[in-house]
């Protein structure tokens, strides 16, 4: 092989690799700051990598790479899931059904829409922080969505739930995973009533 | 320790670019295995697409945009770009569906690999960016992406009646890739979960047994033994971050390849995560099978 080939490889595996290497540092970091920094105030080097992971080409190149996502997965702790509930009820209170998630055909599918939860995590921790709109909107459009089924409907009471798990003494004594309200939300604004 | 540039030069030159250490067999079995799983992936839920997916799904288009990442083209950019023609959302669906389908079996047959693999690339990035994203889709992308970029190996493959290769391609550097990749990949897992307690503890592991979606097995004997949980947390720790160095052993290189596969076989039963384990097998056979363990269980 030429070495002009060698050395463009060489660059190109060079540059990947690094991609990798600054986006599971900058998660990694930020994870290590959550955890054990209780100023609250990032590292340097956290901002040094954000900045550096700011740039359009940066966002274009890791999109289609796959690089755009740390490793961490399930770490530095597995996280909590949620799950939800949508009651319909007309106007007078009458409760007409209730799903826990859209009627899907298939089990992938109910997996993979259970992961839009995800952000509920970030609503949780700060109450300020964008996911708490963005949950808000997502349940009132599944909301919208549920409703259209049934003509006489008045409003959806939707419900976030905590899976809690059970501690081993527990479970051994036969408690198993309950789900604790965190958040509810009652809609009755919608665009197609 | 004086460092001698030329040592270090050859010594990257032989990791690099040594010849003799692929055929390219990697490449073939990583487009075939990923041509048949993302079939068998989408299959899984393509009755559901238009309600997962769909500009005006479950999810309406504006939100499920909202947390895409801002440079990826998203299935609703689709829709709405052939709206434009006056095609409705159900005919770009279809269009979806068949190119995604087609393109994923030119993979498996070898049928102008690299473009059906780009083409893929970006239907499965319009698919995989929204709320719904989880680990597998970073490891498709990326071995979407990889066999983009990567040169085509023609053993088992049409293109091979197409292509007239004067000279085979060194495969060896973009093997490096795919191998130091998943090195760094176990290397960061393993560190970020250094940094929780719950792996420690056995929480880690009692936790991930108890969330939606497991295998709904009795867990007594674990409950009861916690230790079991605490050699499983401590495991899966010196597993990953080890791996970087273990890996490429003589010896134990082979016994930490099959239990890497045993842990993501346990993930996929245990934790219902089929297609994340079944990806994480099929790309530590691809980079590490053919090149370092074949040899040693022949």
């Amino acid at each position: 092989m030429q070495s002009r080939k060698k050395i463009i490889i060489l660059f190109f595996i060079f540059f990947h690799l690094s991609i990798i290497c600054i986006i599971n540092l900058k998660h990694f970091l930020q994870d290590y700051n959550d955890l054990f920094n209780e100023d609250d105030e990032k590292l340097n080097i956290t901002l040094i990598l954000e900045k550096l992971t700011s740039s359009n080409f940066y966002d274009l190149y890791t999109t289609y790479s796959g690089t755009n996502s740390s490793y961490g997965f399930y770490a530095p702790n597995v996280g909590s899931e949620f799950t939800h509930s949508y009651t319909i009820i007309n106007s007078e209170l009458e409760i007409l059904d209730a799903y826990t998630s859209p009627e899907f055909l298939q089990r992938e599918s109910n997996f993979r829409f259970n992961l839009c939860t995800l952000p509920i995590q970030d609503m949780l921790l700060d109450s300020l922080s964008i996911s708490n709109s963005y949950v808000k909107v997502m349940e009132h459009q599944i909301s919208e969505h549920l409703i259209k089924k049934h003509k006489e409907a008045k409003c959806v009471i939707a419900r976030i739930y905590l899976c809690q798990y059970p501690k081993t003494e527990e479970y051994i004594i036969g408690k198993r995973r309950v789900f604790n309200e965190v958040v509810q939300y009652n809609f009755c604004d919608f665009e197609s009533r | 320790m004086i460092l001698n540039r030329d040592k270090i030069k050859n010594k990257v030159d032989t990791f690099f670019f040594n010849n003799n250490l692929s055929e390219g067999e990697f490449i073939t079995f990583l487009r075939i295995t990923t041509g048949v799983f993302l079939i068998i992936q989408l299959s899984f839920v393509v009755f559901d697409f238009q309600l997962l997916y769909g500009k005006y799904g479950v999810i309406p288009y504006d939100i499920q945009d909202f947390i895409a990442p801002q440079k990826a083209l998203t299935f609703s950019n689709l829709v709405t770009f052939f709206e434009q023609f006056q095609i409705e959302e159900y005919v770009t669906i279809r269009i979806f569906l068949i190119m995604f389908y087609s393109c994923s079996i030119s993979l498996i047959i070898g049928l102008f690999s690299r473009f059906s693999s780009l083409i893929l690339l970006f239907l499965y990035i319009a698919i995989s960016s929204g709320p719904y994203k989880y680990g597998v889709d970073v490891f498709v992308t990326m071995g979407l992406f990889y066999l983009t970029v990567f040169p085509l190996c023609l053993k088992y493959s049409v293109d091979k009646f197409i292509f007239k290769c004067r000279r085979l391609p060194n495969y060896t550097p973009y093997l490096r890739l795919l191998q130091i990749n998943l090195c760094l990949v176990y290397f960061f897992g393993g560190i970020s979960k250094s940094i929780g307690s719950t792996w420690y503890n056995g929480e880690a592991i009692w936790k991930s047994l108890n969330l939606i979606g497991t295998l709904p097995l009795d867990y007594s004997i674990l409950a009861s033994n916690k230790f079991i949980l605490v050699f499983m947390g401590w495991s899966v720790i010196i597993l990953e971050i080890f791996y970087v160095i273990a890996i490429w052993r003589e010896k134990i290189g082979l016994y930490w390849f099959i239990s890497i596969l045993l842990m993501h076989l346990g993930i996929s039963i245990f934790l219902g995560l089929y297609f994340f384990g079944i990806y994480m097998i099929i790309l530590n056979i691809s980079g590490f099978y053919f090149s370092n363990i074949k040899a040693k269980l022949l």
